[in-house]
Parts: C-alpha cells; structure tokens; sequence
C-alpha cells in the first residue's frame, strides 16, 4: 500500500518536473505519455538523476539571486570638494583623534582665544562640522547635543577640558597642508539659506555605488553618480560607520574621500525633491558576471538535457 | 426598541445640524482672516527674521494651525508660516472679535493643502503674534500647533541663526517662588532636511505654557552676539 503511495507521488512528481521539458518543442506527446517515455528510455535513470540536479540548480540560482537583490548591503564612495562636511558619531563610536598644532582655539565659541598644540579627543554625542571657505582658514567646530563638553585636549603636559562649544582656527596653505582622518556618519555639502549672502556649499564630487556580487563575494561598481555645486549628500540608514580623510591645502575648500554602507544614498537640493540613489535589480543583475554567468548555464544545461532526452526517447 | 432609537436620532438630526451650523455661522461672522498672502516654491522676499516657529510639539500633525491665548484676548492676531525648506511661506492677520481665552482653532484659507500635508509639524514653522499692527515688531508671542496638541508640555522653538551656539532659557511667573531653575536648552541642527528657512529647533520639554512669559536666547559666534529676547503674551 504504502509502495504504491510512493510510485504514484513519483509519477506525478515526474511528470511535473519533466514537463518543463516539453516547452517549446513539436514533440508530438503529452506531459503523460512523456513521462512514459522516459521512464521506458534506456538511460532513464541517468535522465531522472540529471533532471533532479537541474532542478537543485534552478532553486539554488534563485534563491542567491533574491538574496542578493534584497541585501542592503550598499557601499557608497565619496569624493568631493566641499566647504563643508559635518560629522556625527555612529551609535556611540569613538571620534578619530586628531593632532593640532598651534591652532587657535576660541573657548565656548566666544571671542577669547588661545594657542594650543596637543592631540584632540571628541566626545560622542557631539557633531563636528569643519568648514573652509575660498582658501581662508579651516575651521573646526565641535558642539555638543546637550551643555555637555564636547571632549579634551591632551597637550605634553596637561589635559584641558573643553566646554559644550568649542571653535578651532587652522591656517592652511601649499606648505602647511592636513589631512585629518574622519569616521562617523557624514553630511557633505550646505545649503543656500535665506537671509545670507555666503553659506559654505559643496563645489563638485561624484558617489560611486558598488554591491557585493552573490557568487564571488566582491563588490563591483556602477558608474558614478556626479554631485553638482550646492548639493548635499549623505548616507541614508547608515549600517556601519562612514571612514574617509579631509585633504586640505591651499586650493580652495577641501578635498572629501570617504566610503560607508546603508540603504540609499540622499541628494538634497535647493527647493527641490530629494534624489535617492540606489542600484535597481537591474543594475545589480547586470553588473554581476558570475550571476549572469550562472543563469547562462541553467539555460545551457536547459537545452542540452532537452536534447539528451529527445534523442533517448525517439 | 430599534425603530424608536432611529426615529429619535432622525428627529434629533435636523435639530444638531441647525445648532451646529448657527454655531459655526457665529464664529465665522466674530473672528476674520484678513491680508492673507502665501506663495509657494516661488521666489520669496528675504526676510531676514531670525524666529520662525513657537510650537508644541506633541500633535497629531493637520493642517490646521491652534493658538493657546493664556489670558483673554480680544483684537488682531499676525499669523506666519514657513517650510524650513522654504518651498512655502504665508502671513495674515486674524481677529478675535470678542475675547477669547485657552486653545483655538483659527483659520488657515490655504490652497496649498495637500502640499502642506506631506510635511511633519517640526518643518513647517508656525509663529503668531497678538499685535495692533502687523508692520511693527512690538508684538507677544502667541504659542500655536498644527493640530490638537496632546500635551502642551514640550514647545519647540525654530531658528534661522548664523551663530554657532544658541541656547534658550525659558522663564515663568513662578520661577523665584518655586525655586526650580529655569528649563535651559542647547538648540540642534536640524539635520535631514534642506534648511532654507529655518535650521535650528531648541525643544523646551517640561513647560508650563499658561506661566511662561518670556524666552531668552543667548547667541555665540565667536564673539558675544547680543540676546533675543521673546516676550510671550500673558
């Protein structure tokens, strides 16, 4: 009884899974006497086993392929030349440390100065924001999200505490240029705002999208993304913390490299709908070689067993 | 039991609509908008106003703009709406003919409804004065909202400010008596949108809004840059 169970279910399953053979063909049977066919064909069991693995294939090549068109996986290459980018800590991560050497420090962002040289630690919780206007001096600005301070100064000598706004003067030119690494969540580019006559913007740049191929493992890239003056751009939904380096000299504004990873990445515009970018289904099928490979085969391997089974059947 | 409920309500019905049409009538005949103007997404005249926004916080966003008048007022109010993205902007006047006291709902005669529905409350800025004369500046900040406020505890304040720090103080009547400090907050960045009109909030939380009278802002950009003081209407 329960044999019987059995070979029926393996009939129809059979049936079913050959059937997709009989697509496209003037073979003159139906999915039934097909089977028949088949199951009375001197290489049948040959023919059952390589149909099975066909059909693993089929199952194994859709399902990466979903896998990878719903990872978010995205990785975002940055590079521009702004006048401004602020910096944000990541769920809490440390701010890179930076040495400063005979900058200017104005306390509480009020008009006392000082000269200080010693290495600077940022507080989590606070937003930096460097600017530089033309080539007039860098300014780095840490403000804090509460009165809290917004970190300290270790100088050879002694730590000095900073308060909730502190403001830092850095003269650059050809012979005395910086380049400050920062991570974080970053936002390049200002807006145009009313009721000003100059606000720091972003010159030009250009975002790079790549996705992690679902066979090799490695990203690929698109073509770049171009980011126009007075565009802002940032990561929306940051998975990881953004790295990258601000290169200042003495062409104007400063030099932005940075990559992180997120769901889309966010252009805002003057008085203008926000542009997202992301890389469609399409972009990633067709940037992914071994993907692409791997469907060619399934239809390679499709026609050749189409083939094999005709001629044992015939 | 059914028909008699029903021919009650059929008969009530007529009755409601007539005392809630008179109603409205009423109100419609005291209070009047007058010089409305708005434009949006068109080119603005720059306005060089540093406030932008007094409001409460915690609503269910509509739009429809409530006042909250302490105290009873009778007269003209100046009413000012701008996106932070600066795509809208609008200014009129509205008048309390009779004296009118607590939270109000007043009109908004806008054509840009569906525009206006798609932002949140915290990027389309509601300031209200109660002043004779819309043109000076002499005016007592009214505290609005878009919508019914659940809680008039949390007030957000919107800034259009060059300075690098800005920290408002928010004093009461009962501030000495009590001996508690007054609420001083650090105002944000608001990040994640296009500030064109605004782009800073500082969010008061813990307020009582029928005692507040003043909020004092003190203002840092490298140098002492002098207070804004906002004298709220009593």
């Amino acid at each position: 009884m329960k044999s019987f169970n059995f070979k029926t279910v393996f009939r129809k399953t059979a049936k079913f899974l050959f059937g997709i053979f009989l697509t496209n063909e003037d073979l003159p049977y139906s999915a039934t006497e097909f089977r028949d066919r088949i199951a009375q064909s001197p290489l049948r069991w040959l023919l059952h086993i390589l149909v099975g693995l066909f059909w693993l294939l089929l199952a194994y090549i859709v399902f990466i392929s979903l896998r990878f068109i719903t990872t978010p996986d995205t990785l975002y290459n940055v590079t521009a030349r702004s006048e401004i980018i602020a910096i944000d800590s990541f769920q809490n991560s440390a701010f890179v440390p930076w040495q400063l050497e005979g900058v200017t420090r104005y306390s509480q962002c009020g008009s006392e100065t000082s000269l200080v040289s010693g290495q600077l630690q940022v507080a989590q919780d606070t937003s930096v924001y460097i600017e530089r206007i033309g080539t007039d001096s860098v300014w780095i600005t840490l403000s804090s999200a509460t009165l809290a301070p917004v970190g300290f100064i270790q100088t050879r000598n002694e730590r000095i505490e900073l308060s909730d706004c502190e403001a830092f003067e850095l003269q650059a030119s050809a012979n005395n240029s910086y380049t400050l690494p920062i991570d974080g969540v970053m936002t390049i580019g200002g807006e145009v705002k009313e009721a000003s006559a100059r606000e720091p913007i972003l010159h030009r740049g250009s975002v790079a999208i790549s996705d992690k191929g679902a066979w090799s493992g490695q990203y690929y890239q698109t073509e770049p993304y171009a980011l126009e003056l007075g565009d802002k751009f940032f990561i929306q939904n940051p998975s990881i913390q953004s790295s990258g380096f601000i290169y200042v000299d003495d062409s104007p504004g400063m030099q932005i490299t940075f990559n992180g990873k997120g769901d889309a990445g966010v252009i805002q515009r003057y008085k203008s709908e926000d542009i997202i970018l992301k890389n469609s289904i399409w972009t990633k099928l067709a940037h992914d070689e071994s993907l692409l490979f791997l469907w060619l085969f399934l239809v390679a391997a499709f026609s050749l067993l189409k083939f094999v089974i005709r001629v044992n059947i015939e | 039991m059914a028909p008699t409920r029903l021919s009650c309500l059929t008969m009530i019905k007529p009755l409601l609509a007539v005392t809630a049409l008179t109603a409205s009538l009423g109100l419609a005949q005291a209070n009047q908008v007058s010089e409305f103007t708005e434009s949006y997404s068109e080119t603005v005249k720059v306005s060089g106003q540093f406030l932008k926004g007094l409001q409460f916080t915690d609503v269910d966003y509509a739009v429809a703009p409530h006042l909250y008048l302490p105290s009873a007022y009778q007269g003209p109010v100046c009413i000012y709406v701008s996106s932070a993205d600066g795509r809208y902007k609008s200014q009129y006047q509205y008048t309390f003919t009779e004296p009118t006291e607590g939270l109000v709902s007043i009109e908004f005669p806008t054509q840009y409804i569906d525009e206006l529905e798609e932002f949140s409350p915290g990027e389309l800025g509601l300031l209200a004065t109660a002043q004779q004369d819309c043109s000076s500046l002499n005016g007592n900040y009214l505290v609005g909202s878009w919508g019914v406020p659940k809680s008039m505890t949390n007030i957000a304040v919107f800034l259009r400010s060059n300075a690098r720090r800005d920290v408002a103080t928010i004093l009461g009547n009962n501030d000495s008596e009590n001996k508690t400090a007054p609420i001083t907050v650090k105002c944000q960045d608001l990040r994640s949108n296009y500030r064109v009109s605004y782009d800073k909030e500082c969010v008061l939380q813990g307020v009582d809004a029928s005692q507040m009278t003043r909020v004092i802002i003190k203002r840092r950009n490298l140098r002492a840059m002098p207070d804004e003081v906002l004298e709220l209407f009593q």
